[in-house]
């Protein structure tokens, strides 16, 4: 077992390369055995899905999480507003056989987990079965899945070193790849080193001169002031980047193919080659930022179809910047500090906001031209247990239509359904073979299933 | 003519503002029937003396300055606090108003993100109201919209007549001179002008002048500018900072009116009619009088937070008696109550917990089993039985309890978390219902809840609380028996600066909460930190004078609440 995160190299599968972030498809194949042979369900030609992970780790509390009887969104969730016709809210949904931190093992791959102490579990997780189904229907893609996680564990010497992993092929976990210039470079080998695009010369990007320099004079004038100073800097962070105007600019959805990630780029001093300073608070909060363009670059323009993206982990105390600027740790506000935790629970589903807002965009995979990539994706947000320790009712949503397969723009009450159900209904969403689904008990929670 | 040359007035409650607002929202209309002891209605006369900027009250008793739930004094600092710099990004609602005002679009309708609601439950927590990518999405489509509402050729040209020639070379900075003042509430600096001027220029020549004006507005709305009220001040050499005369009139506008400052009160400033503290004080009283129903807007906002009526259209009761049009009617009855106490009568917390008033109609009336009030809302006065002021309301009784039966636990909550400030831990896990006993009514499941020590220790401070409000069922209704049994409605009010008390019933408790300092520092709290957009630890001490101004009432809810503005619009702040 590496001690430290494997880094990706195109070539023959290797035990190293089976756990990279980027899953080789030969090497996922050659890890899941069971896979191999027909699995393939009747499914109606269309582009092609995508499915991307996004646990919220250490749970949600339910008065600030779920929309109220009204409908209303609340603290954590109003920043759904701008993307609710995407989103389905699956409310009653337990863990099942698991509980408390060590249900990480369960929540995406079924398997009971009854302690700290029980063994990894020798099956797949659902990003792997769908990631099979997938290139089974459409072909492979240069990398059928990828992992990314800001500071994934303590530090990178005791990643992934066993129990607290939450994707795993049936051999081993996938590794979670830390650092975003890694992961960029791999992705997209040709870019590196490439400058950026030029910011077409329209009046967007007249506006967006102007609005920077506003921002520019207002910190200059708060200067000294850490609140405003934060809310300017997120504010800043908030307007478009100069790629996505090129992008927007041109029409083209293509042109993120070739991407100038900003994000990525800004830490490229500080991170590149290193294997230890994505492990460091200081870079936690920008490398998610970065994880969150790659995700969706990657996503859009076919490089992938499934991708994962892990927050710290469970019982972590990562430091989680909130709306004020402070930083808070993230598993202990989970006991004692209600208020901060819901502040930095809305901080981290702003970034999962981000990424679907990535997604609205036209598919560049679909012929026809007529859906955006959100259209024909699922991102799916789910929850180990409750800051309580209890798995039953986890924080759970999703947003994208999965090919219109997934209902959305909708709460669905599913008291008494568990991981299970949900992750049986992802497998017929996306054509995963019945064989291959059996893990999860074949009943699916019909709700969230378009009929 | 500028705020300057206006003749100063005393204080505008006095004369025909509050009695506009209460005729307006009451009807001061309607007969009643008399039945169990309902009296004809009046109108109560003012109980408290006018207040304007030059006679504030003194604080009397300086040993009570707001005390917490334990009798401690909160504000022994020796130097008074400042309230901090900062950056207040627009609410929804002041966004939409700011628009709609600036652009001269009244009707313009837009939808933005809700507002967050802070760890009080106010929804204008500056902390939390930041701009974040969501919001910087939906603020740049919502100015798109705006801007091309405004350039729509009808509004145009009414608005800007000098759009008409579109090779104009002065309009853009007319424009810039008058809608940019607007929405920046302050003129735009040189460089500003400048950065429009010479991009809007391009524009124009490359199109024409109603596509550089969409531009420059468009760009004007998402502008940080817009986006965030400044109280950054300008540092001085005592280390504090002053804010300048524009700032002063955003906190004026906004506080008071729910809106931007309008080209009057901007003038105003510019021409140093608003540059002493003393020119900031009596401008918060001149807009209190100019716009009495928008000051009445942003405080029924806050009132509706602070006692959380949104739910009532919501809350769920398993009774067909519990229409809609019976949560309308609770809802109107709370309003006219609140503007009858707060408003005509100029009250603070302790007429509001005692009053003896509340505003019916038939319908409502006759739900309670009050009584027959017909011919619309009408002034009552309560027979003793019904309890008196804002706890015996119908809404807030419905509201906080359950479906089926009243919550002692609920109700006593609500006293604690919004009348008395005290926070209370929540459930805490596997906790689920009553303890196993034989019980026909609801006090008696819940005094087992206190004979259970493992609950007794947070239930003591709810339900016995709560026990109060046993005569009323879970729709608000008077009751006198529940399953048979005569109502018991005694109780104790624990862990109070007072120690421990009985009470029985919900008239003796409420004229028990009425005279705890900490009610009176609590309802402060939450309209101190409504005021200036800070939680209520960070507006501890900054406002002492007025805090005991209400709490001895010398001030009323809405005297307070403007001498906050007025302090806080005058104030320097810390560095």
């Amino acid at each position: 077992m590496p001690l430290t995160p494997p880094r990706y190299s195109p070539g023959p599968a290797s035990p190293m390369q089976r756990r990279a972030f980027l899953q080789g498809s030969v090497a996922s194949l050659a890890a899941l055995p069971f896979l191999q042979t027909g699995r393939t369900q009747a499914f109606a030609p269309g582009p092609p899905q995508r499915l991307v992970l996004f646990p919220s780790l250490n749970g949600t509390r339910d008065g600030v999480f779920w929309p109220d009887e009204g409908g209303n969104l609340q603290l954590i969730t109003e920043p759904l507003a701008p993307i609710l016709p995407r989103v389905t809210f699956i409310r009653g949904l337990s863990i099942a056989g698991s509980a408390n931190h060590y249900a990480i093992r369960s929540m995406f791959t079924g398997a009971p987990i009854a302690s700290y102490a029980d063994p990894e579990p020798a099956i797949a997780s659902i990003d792997q079965l769908v990631a099979h189904a997938l290139s089974e229907r459409h072909g492979t893609t240069p990398t059928p899945t990828v992992h990314l996680g800001a500071r994934p564990a303590l530090h990178a010497n005791a990643a992934f070193s066993g129990r607290q992993n939450i994707f795993r092929t049936t051999a081993e976990a996938v590794t979670v790849e830390a650092n975003p210039v890694t992961a960029h470079d791999a992705l997209w080998p040709s870019q590196v080193g490439t400058a950026p695009s030029p910011p077409a010369a329209d009046y967007q990007d007249l506006t967006q001169a102007v609005l920077r320099e506003e921002l520019t004079r207002l910190k200059n004038r708060a200067a000294g002031i850490a609140r405003a100073q934060a809310k300017l800097r997120l504010h800043d962070r908030g307007l478009p980047s100069a790629a996505q105007f090129s992008q927007a600019a041109s029409g083209s959805v293509f042109a993120t193919c070739k991407p100038h990630l900003s994000r990525v780029e800004a830490l490229r001093a500080a991170l590149q080659g290193s294997i230890h300073t994505p492990y460091t608070d200081e870079y936690f909060a920008p490398i998610l930022d970065a994880h969150i363009d790659i995700l969706s670059h990657a996503i859009t323009c076919g490089v992938t179809r499934v991708a994962t993206l892990q927050s710290g982990w469970a019982d972590g105390n990562v430091l989680m910047p909130i709306a004020d600027g402070s930083r808070l740790p993230w598993h202990l506000s989970s006991h004692d500090n209600a208020g901060g935790y819901a502040l930095i629970q809305r901080a981290y589903l702003e970034r999962f906001v981000r990424l679907i807002q990535q997604l609205e965009v036209p598919d560049p995979l679909d012929p026809t031209g007529r859906s955006m990539v959100i259209d024909n994706t699922c991102v799916l947000w789910m929850s180990e247990c409750e800051p309580n320790h209890s798995a039953n009712s986890v924080s759970c949503l999703y947003a994208g239509s999965a090919g219109g397969r997934l209902k959305t723009q909708t709460v669905i009450h599913a008291d008494g359904a568990t991981n299970m159900h949900l992750l049986a209904s992802l497998c017929q969403a996306y054509g995963v073979a019945q064989a291959d689904a059996a893990q999860f008990g074949g009943n699916a929670l019909q709700e969230v299933l378009q009929p | 003519m500028t705020r300057a040359a206006r003749p100063s007035r005393v204080h505008p409650l006095t004369s025909s503002a509050g009695a506009l607002i209460f005729c307006w929202a009451a009807a001061c209309i309607g007969e009643v029937e008399q039945d169990q002891g309902t009296t004809t209605g009046s109108l109560p006369n003012a109980s408290h003396p006018p207040v304007t900027p030059g006679n504030r009250p003194v604080a009397s008793d300086t040993n009570i300055r707001g005390t917490t739930g334990d009798g401690q004094d909160r504000c022994t600092a020796p130097v008074q606090p400042a309230l901090p710099r900062q950056l207040r990004r627009l609410t929804s609602s002041e966004h939409l108003a700011s628009l709609q005002t600036a652009l001269e679009l009244p009707d313009f309708a837009a939808q933005l993100p809700p507002d967050p609601a802070g760890p009080n439950g106010l929804n204008n927590n500056s902390q939390l109201l930041i701009v974040g990518p969501t919001f910087v999405d939906r603020a740049a489509h919502i100015a798109q919209q705006a801007a091309r509402a405004f350039t729509e050729p009808a509004h145009l040209q009414k608005a800007l007549p000098c759009s008409d020639d579109v090779q104009s070379a002065t309009c853009a900075a007319y424009f810039i001179n008058r809608f940019g003042r607007r929405v920046f509430r302050r003129p735009l600096t040189e460089v500003e002008q400048a950065s429009y001027l010479s991009r809007m220029q391009q524009i124009q020549r490359e199109h024409d002048l109603p596509s550089a004006l969409r531009w420059a507005l468009a760009t004007l709305l998402q502008s940080p500018n817009f986006l965030y009220r400044s109280e950054l001040g300008t540092p001085q050499p005592d280390g504090t900072a002053l804010l300048d005369a524009y700032e002063a009139a955003a906190i004026l506008a906004y506080s008071l009116t729910g809106q931007g400052p309008d080209d009057a009160l901007l003038d105003a400033a510019r021409d140093g009619a608003l540059d002493t503290p003393e020119d900031r004080r009596q401008a918060a009283f001149d807009l209190l009088h100019e716009h009495p129903l928008l000051a009445k807007r942003v405080l029924d906002n806050f009132l509706d937070q602070w006692l959380g009526l949104a739910a009532l259209q919501t809350v769920g009761k398993d009774h067909p008696a519990f229409t809609p049009a019976i949560r309308s009617a609770m809802a109107d009855e709370m309003r006219l109550f609140l503007d009858l106490v707060i408003w005509e009568q100029r009250g603070g917390l302790t007429e509001l917990l005692t009053s003896r008033n509340t505003v019916l109609d038939g319908t409502l009336s006759r739900f309670y089993g009050y009584g027959k009030v017909t011919q619309g809302n009408r002034v009552v006065q309560r027979p003793s039985a019904w309890s008196t002021g804002l706890l015996a309301q119908g809404s807030l009784l419905a509201l906080h309890a359950s479906n089926l039966h009243s919550s002692p636990t609920r109700r006593g909550h609500f006293v604690r978390s919004r009348l008395l400030c005290q926070s209370l831990p929540a459930a805490p896990e596997g906790v689920d219902g009553f303890p196993p006993v034989d019980a026909r009514t609801t006090r008696a499941r819940h005094q087992a809840l206190l004979d259970t020590p493992t609950c007794s220790e947070c239930h003591v401070l709810m339900d016995a609380t709560g026990f109060a409000f046993e005569t009323f069922d879970e729709l608000g209704r008077l009751r006198s028996e529940e399953a048979g049994e005569a109502i018991e409605d005694s109780g104790v009010l624990v862990g109070t600066s007072q120690g421990n008390s009985n009470f029985v019933g919900a008239t003796d408790l409420s004229r028990q909460l009425a005279a705890l300092p900490e009610t009176h520092a609590c309802l402060a709290g939450f309209l101190s930190s409504y005021a200036t957009g800070l939680s209520p630890q960070e507006t501890q001490c900054m406002f002492e004078e007025e805090t005991t101004a209400l709490r001895t009432g010398a001030m009323g809810i809405v005297d307070y609440y403007v001498h906050v503005i007025a302090t806080s619009a005058a104030s320097p702040r810390g560095m």
